[in-house]
């Protein structure tokens, strides 16, 4: 979240799409509903009505994989309103903060233009070169601007041209939703726009699950952005994680493609930490009043390195950076990528740690057979899981006709691990607020925590390497690993490690901008720099008084960035530093002015995205020590105009792998994102991809209130399975009755990859879309269930496809084709 | 003397999470019950010995009209005027001071008329224990200090308690705040039956949420009930004592005609 | 299957409890209104009448999920003790008056036996047997209003109209005066020779005018209750059959018409004719009980 939980109470419109909120976030709904209260407006975008739905004042149905086409024509809406109505909108904040008025490389083109691909794409490779999606830049190599955003090139006008295309007929017959609810949404949400006013954004896994996720939450930025949302209480956007921890483990490097604070993994070119530094962060920037704040990176990654290897890490060593594995430059390993290579038999093992894959992953049937090529297997759960237990799984949807344990030869060990209130640390949430928990009782048997558990494991390691020696023992055996002499190592040592030192005087440092590139710093993670100082653990804080009066809450727990509740806040104040919105002012500059020009420095409210003096001074001139308050970007921008994505600056409408729509309904060439890797090309076995003909109709997974992701939690637990027995199929009463389903009935749905067996839910809730004419039906499962533990069930994930997005390779779980029938019924 | 507890159920607050009807069970203690999904839901079906609380999820007749999703958190009302109290045979339900109503387990003879008499279908039998059981308001967390787990526990502010004034005020101010949004409650509980400690803020008609209009005492009226049987009765005897008062020459005419003397 | 709060016990209880003060009812008016001219009639009574109210209060207590606890509604406890405070005694409550009158009824008409007995050799007997028929009379009367009234003063659809005590009334009248008639068959059939069963006709033709009051009073109520769905189950579903042809057909219409006929031809065939009337008697408490009950 760019803002947080709290945060969402100081909302005048909210819109919830790609989240059930109310279901998957209940705890959200304790502040949306205080919105609601104060008057603020709740969308619910879905293709079904849901919990959330019914709490919401617009609920506008959308069939799945269609949220560009419905974003692009809101921000078309927005467009177009400002041009008529400018005072409704911030325009300082659009052409001053943003991108708007940069100017693009002229030979930038539009997919409109290009048959439905940007400017730079290789069919072959399936990857663009992005060459033209860059800035024209002065002499000094500051890119250019027209603050009238009148210049056919800017960043605004491209925008424009681009979503020319999104009108609302044309966005409906894609989408399927009602013209007058969806220009309902437009208007209403586009009132967050006015200065003043805030709209936030909330979403979860219905916006990244497709093979254009990212592009997804582009969209909704780029609205934000136009609407002055960003950075503001109240506004954002908001990703709802699935877990509460999901943000403390992606911040501490859980995917692939990242180390702690989101530094890049290095890549086999990045052959020195200043390699490494030059190749993805210095010299990005030549504007001086840019603050660029990953040029910093090269402190981070030497403190890191610090961290992790201590007096090893030497400068005549390059901080031991050599030590780090590199991968392989644009090669991806992400988790379907690793069960792809499990079932060619390339991974040998796997430690599963909190993880279901055998429910949780896409083409689940396919994932359970990948294990079966692994010579070992540790699992390290509270229930013995699914995946545990994918060795005594059953063939198909019929659950008692199981495979032959005897064909499997995997050897399976299963650790009992300890439940988050059976140990103590940190947990972060949503909002990045690190929230120090205790042990609140003692694990059952013999069950350990994680830290335990890859305590013991890194020893057993150390201790192999050290007695039989191998590959690059050393950057494991020169690793620094101090966690005191106890059973259970220290956690605090863990959390002190992870903030850092200043290696001179042995002191906790007091913030990242502390942090030196020459060894004499240490930190786990720079992001967390400032959690665990001299004055103590600052996630264990738990002052409940709230001075800002927009729950800000800045004594309670900790967050990152440096405690800054809303990131981006600089953005919430015009450019001499006073609040847009005097309601909920997020910071606000008091520093004295002096004829006209502020001579002190004093910000008050949140602690702000750098201290710097506002840009301009009370008389208006702008000042040269100030900085643009995107600091992360190296313009010091937010982008409208997003060069960094491998699929397009802007999103484009593109359809699911499996659309029910034989072509891009924008009138295009390319129906799906042409950036995206096509398992099913490369790689065909188990890899099968349905058509319309064969499966007509749209499936889509989600969670329930009373399950928790691959269930193997909830599952077992009576109190919750008799409040959701059973997986069920939600569909129309339309659809239901051409496919003589009745409610209650047991149903079948196939996909080009599975089946699954479940209860039909027949409901008004759910409403056949129409396309143009067309009538799509959609089902909606979700994915819970399994066949181990106390309720057992099909898993929705047999039916979903090996394909991610472009970007993150997050899968595509939210949209594929199926079809349904009655359970008996050929 | 202790004032008075009251629990408001603020309908358009919930969410359906049922946060609610797992908290109940856990502080409780009482075991899940086997089930099955039929096609909503709502699950238990309905309440139990061993369910105390439940979230209704109606999906209206009108629901293409107007499409909507309701929940209704369903549990005893705790009546100020509690006709499974005045029902009781044994004296094991009883209203305390602060204005709970609670079945004692050690005297409940699971006579089962509580269950048959309450206007809302509260109270249910538990087979395995012989008695009856309802929520209690969690009288064990109030009496120290708490509130019931379920008001805990719910994320929304959809159940709250405190005081009944206080808990009356809170309803009164949402009922303004929701009219000036456009939407016309109504304070269940307020009045009924002698009004109750537990009030549902209704956006809708009570009955769509299956709760009677107009609840009324089964118990009221009940000497015009017992009249309406005793008054006919002794009509029926008078016609039967008139009749055999009439018949008795014809008894004596029977008798001597019978052919043999038994007597 | 669907386990009822109230089941078959209750029903026994509502029905037999009914009986028996029916019973005791016309043993006394008969004895009122003929002397030793319907003695037969009042001595079966006062013989029959405690026990299917005996009967009806076992059956009760053993439905009690606490079947250990049921002097608890005589006995009263105290909450915090659990010790014994005083009498238990509610007015508001039929359970609690049904108790308490069901107590009284049952040690009554067992005196009033023992004094029926007593009056065959003591005169001075026959005379405190009218006293206390008299004084009995009231209670026999309020017991079987009190089987409508508990199952009728509640919040269940079906149950809760306010025809329901007088259809238990009246139906416990006829059935009462069925087992008499029953019994008086009975004995006639095992002594052929003694004209003990001559007053069964007589009674038959009594039943078949109330049975007609029956009739009507029970089509009023199906009307009154018309409204609730669990009415319409009850006469439309499963329990239609039982319905129409058990309590209706067989347990009202055909006695009704052998009595219009002038009663049965033989004693076999009142024997067979009570059994209707008692059958139905039941049937018509266990179909508004269960029927009552149904999840629709
Ligand atoms: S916890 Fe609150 S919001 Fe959730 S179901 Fe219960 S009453 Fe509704």
């Amino acid at each position: 979240m760019t803002n947080h939980w709290i945060d969402i109470r100081n909302a005048d419109r909210i819109m919830i799409i790609g989240s059930n909120a109310a279901e998957n976030h209940p705890i959200s709904f304790k502040w949306v509903t205080k919105a609601i209260e104060r008057g603020a407006k709740l969308i619910s975008v879905d293709p079904r009505f849901t919990r959330t739905s019914s709490k919401a004042h617009i609920y506008a149905p959308m069939r799945s994989g269609t949220d560009i086409a419905f974003i692009n024509g809101l921000i078309k809406y927005v467009l177009d309103d400002m041009e008529k109505n400018p005072q409704n909108y911030n325009m300082e904040y659009v052409h001053e903060y943003t991108n708007a008025s940069f100017l693009i490389d002229p030979a930038f083109k539009l997919p409109g233009d290009l048959n439905g691909v940007f400017s730079g794409y290789d069919k072959n490779k399936r990857t663009y070169n992005k060459d033209t999606w860059k800035y024209q830049l002065d002499g000094k190599g500051i890119p250019i601007k027209d603050k009238s955003l009148k210049d056919r090139n800017c960043v605004f006008q491209l925008l424009k041209r681009h979503v020319s295309r999104y009108d609302a007929k044309t966005v409906c017959s894609i989408t399927g939703t009602p013209e007058d609810t969806y220009l309902d949404v437009c208007k209403t949400f586009a009132e967050s726009g006015r200065p003043g006013k805030a709209g936030t954004i909330m979403y979860a896994m219905g916006t990244t699950q497709h093979t254009y996720g990212t592009q997804n939450i582009r969209g909704y930025a780029i609205l934000q952005l136009l609407l002055a949302n960003m950075g503001v209480a109240g506004g954002g956007i908001n990703a709802l994680r699935g877990e509460s921890n999901v943000q403390g483990s992606t911040d501490h490097c859980i995917l692939f493609h990242i180390l702690p604070g989101y530094l890049a993994t290095p890549d086999e070119e990045d052959v020195s930490v200043d390699s490494y530094s030059k190749n993805h962060y210095e010299g990005k920037n030549k504007d001086p009043k840019s603050a660029n704040w990953w040029d910093n990176a090269r402190k981070y990654i030497v403190s890191l390195l610090k961290a992790w290897y201590g007096d090893r890490a030497t400068p005549a060593d390059d901080f031991a950076y050599g030590y780090l594995p590199k991968r392989e430059v644009d090669r991806d390993y992400s988790h379907i990528s690793l069960f792809e290579a499990m079932y060619d038999g390339t991974i040998k093992g796997m430690l599963c740690m909190g993880q279901n894959p055998a429910v949780g992953g896409p083409n689940a049937q396919k994932e359970r057979k990948a294990l079966e090529k692994l010579d070992w297997l540790v699992c390290a759960d509270l229930w013995e899981t699914d995946t545990a237990n994918f060795w005594r799984r059953p063939k198909a949807d019929n659950l008692n006709d199981l495979v032959d344990p005897a064909a499997i030869k995997t050897e399976v060990f299963l650790l009992p691990a300890a439940a988050s209130v059976e140990k103590e640390g940190s947990i972060t949430n949503s909002g990045r607020w690190s929230q120090w928990r205790y042990t609140a009782v003692h694990p059952p048997g013999k069950a350990k925590s994680d830290l335990w558990i890859l305590d013991r494991l890194f020893k057993a390691v150390s201790a192999r390497y050290k007695n039989q020696g191998g590959p690059i023992s050393a950057a494991i055996l020169d690793m620094q690993w101090n966690y005191g002499s106890a059973d259970e190592p220290d956690v605090h040592a863990v959390a002190k490690e992870i903030n850092g030192y200043d290696l001179t005087t042995g002191k906790l440092l007091p913030s990242f901008g502390k942090l030196n590139a020459d060894g004499t710093t240490s930190s786990g993670n720079w992001l967390y720099c400032a959690s665990y100082t001299e004055a103590g653990n600052m996630a264990a804080r738990r002052n409940g008084i709230d001075p800002s009066n927009i729950g800000l809450y800045a004594e309670w727990s900790w967050c990152w960035p440096v405690n800054r509740r809303i990131i981006y806040n600089r953005a919430s104040v015009d450019m001499k530093g006073r609040p847009w919105d005097k309601e909920h002012p997020v910071i606000a500059f008091e520093g004295v002015a002096l004829d006209g020009k502020y001579v002190t420095k004093k910000w008050i409210g949140d602690v702000p995205d750098g201290g710097w003096y506002p840009l301009m001074n009370p008389d208006g001139t702008l000042r040269d020590d100030a900085r643009y308050p995107f600091i992360m970007k190296p313009e010091g921008h937010a982008r409208i105009f997003g060069m960094g994505r491998a699929d397009g600056p802007l999103p484009e409408h593109y359809e699911p792998l499996e659309s029910p729509l034989d072509k891009n309904p924008m009138g295009h060439a390319e129906a799906i994102n042409p950036a995206i890797k096509l398992w099913h090309k490369d790689r065909p076995e188990g890899n099968e991809i349905g058509t319309p003909a064969d499966f007509p109709i749209v499936g889509t997974t989600y969670r329930v209130t009373e399950h928790w992701q691959a269930g193997a939690m909830t599952r077992n637990l009576p109190w919750l399975v008799e409040l959701m027995p059973d997986v069920f199929v939600e569909m129309s009463r339309e659809l239901a009755s051409e496919k003589g389903i009745k409610n209650g009935n047991r149903v079948i749905v196939t996909t080009a990859r599975g089946t699954l067996e479940g209860v039909a839910c027949v409901t008004s809730r759910f409403k056949p879309f129409q396309l143009n004419g067309k009538v799509v039906h959609q089902i909606g499962i979700p994915w819970h269930w399994g066949y181990a533990g106390l309720s057992r069930g099909s898993s929705a994930n047999c039916l979903t496809p090996h394909v991610g997005d472009a970007n993150t390779m997050i899968p595509e779980y939210k949209a594929f084709l199926c079809d349904v029938k009655k359970k008996g019924v050929a | 003397m202790m004032t008075e507890v009251s629990m408001l159920i603020d309908v358009a607050k919930c969410i359906g999470c049922r946060g609610c009807q797992v908290a109940c069970k856990q502080w409780n203690q009482r075991p899940a019950e086997k089930t099955k999904f039929t096609g909503t839901y709502q699950n238990p079906p309905r309440l139990s010995a061993n369910t105390w609380t439940l979230i209704q999820f109606i999906e209206p007749e009108d629901y293409d009209e107007n499409p909507r999703w309701l929940f209704r958190k369903q549990q005893c009302h705790h009546c100020v005027d509690a006709p499974c109290e005045q029902v009781c045979p044994t004296g094991a339900i009883k209203k305390l001071e602060n204005g709970i109503v609670y079945i004692n387990q050690s005297i409940c003879t699971g006579c089962k008329y509580c269950v048959e008499v309450c206007p809302f279908d509260i109270p249910q039998f538990d087979r395995a224990s012989g008695t009856v059981r309802k929520c209690w308001m969690c009288l064990d967390r109030v009496k120290n200090g708490l509130e019931p787990a379920c008001a805990t526990t719910c994320p929304t502010g959809a159940v709250s308690f405190g005081s009944r004034t206080g808990m009356l005020a809170v309803a009164r101010e949402r009922q303004n705040i929701l009219e000036k949004q456009g939407f016309s409650t109504r304070i269940y509980g307020k009045d009924e039956l002698g009004g109750q400690h537990v009030m549902y803020l209704l956006p809708e008609k009570a009955s769509i949420y299956g709760l009677p209009e107009a609840p009324r005492k089964p118990t009221e009226k009940i000497f015009w009930r017992w009249l309406l049987g005793v008054i006919p009765g002794m009509a029926i005897l008078v016609a039967i004592f008139a009749y055999l008062f009439k018949q008795r020459s014809a008894s004596d005419t029977a008798a001597s005609d019978a052919k043999s003397g038994g007597e | 299957m669907e386990h009822y709060n109230w089941g078959i016990p209750v029903a026994l209880d509502l029905f037999a409890a009914g009986l028996g003060a029916a019973v005791f009812m016309v043993a006394v008016v008969a004895d009122l209104a003929g002397g030793r001219k319907y003695r037969r009639i009042s001595t079966t009574g006062a013989l029959i009448a405690p026990w299917p109210a005996i009967l009806g209060v076992l059956l009760l207590v053993i439905d009690l999920g606490k079947p250990g606890r049921f002097w608890e509604m005589i006995l009263k406890r105290s909450h915090e003790t659990l010790g014994v405070e005083s009498l238990m005694f509610k007015i508001g409550s039929t359970m609690s008056t049904g108790t308490w009158l069901l107590t009284i009824f049952i040690l009554g008409s067992l005196l009033y036996l023992v004094i029926t007995l007593l009056a065959y050799p003591f005169k001075w007997a026959e005379t405190l047997k009218k006293v206390l028929g008299v004084v009995g009379l009231p209670f026999a009367l309020l017991v079987t209003v009190y089987t409508g009234i508990l199952i009728s003063a509640t919040s269940n659809l079906l149950w809760n109209n306010w025809l329901l005590p007088l259809v238990f009334v009246s139906s416990a009248i006829v059935t009462g005066i069925a087992a008499v008639a029953f019994i008086l068959a009975v004995l006639q059939v095992f002594k052929p020779e003694s004209k003990i069963g001559s007053d069964v006709p007589r009674l038959e033709i009594m039943n078949s005018r109330l049975i007609v009051f029956q009739l009507l009073i029970v089509i009023l109520f199906i009307i009154v209750g018309i409204g609730s769905a669990q009415m319409k189950a009850v006469i439309g579903s499963a329990f239609g059959l039982l319905w129409w042809i058990g309590i209706i057909g067989l347990g009202l219409v055909v006695p009704l018409l052998v009595g219009f006929k002038g009663g049965a031809k033989s004693p076999q065939i009142s024997m067979l004719i009570s059994v209707l009337v008692l059958l139905g008697g039941f049937f018509l408490r266990y179909a508004i009980l269960i029927g009552g009950q149904m999840h629709i």
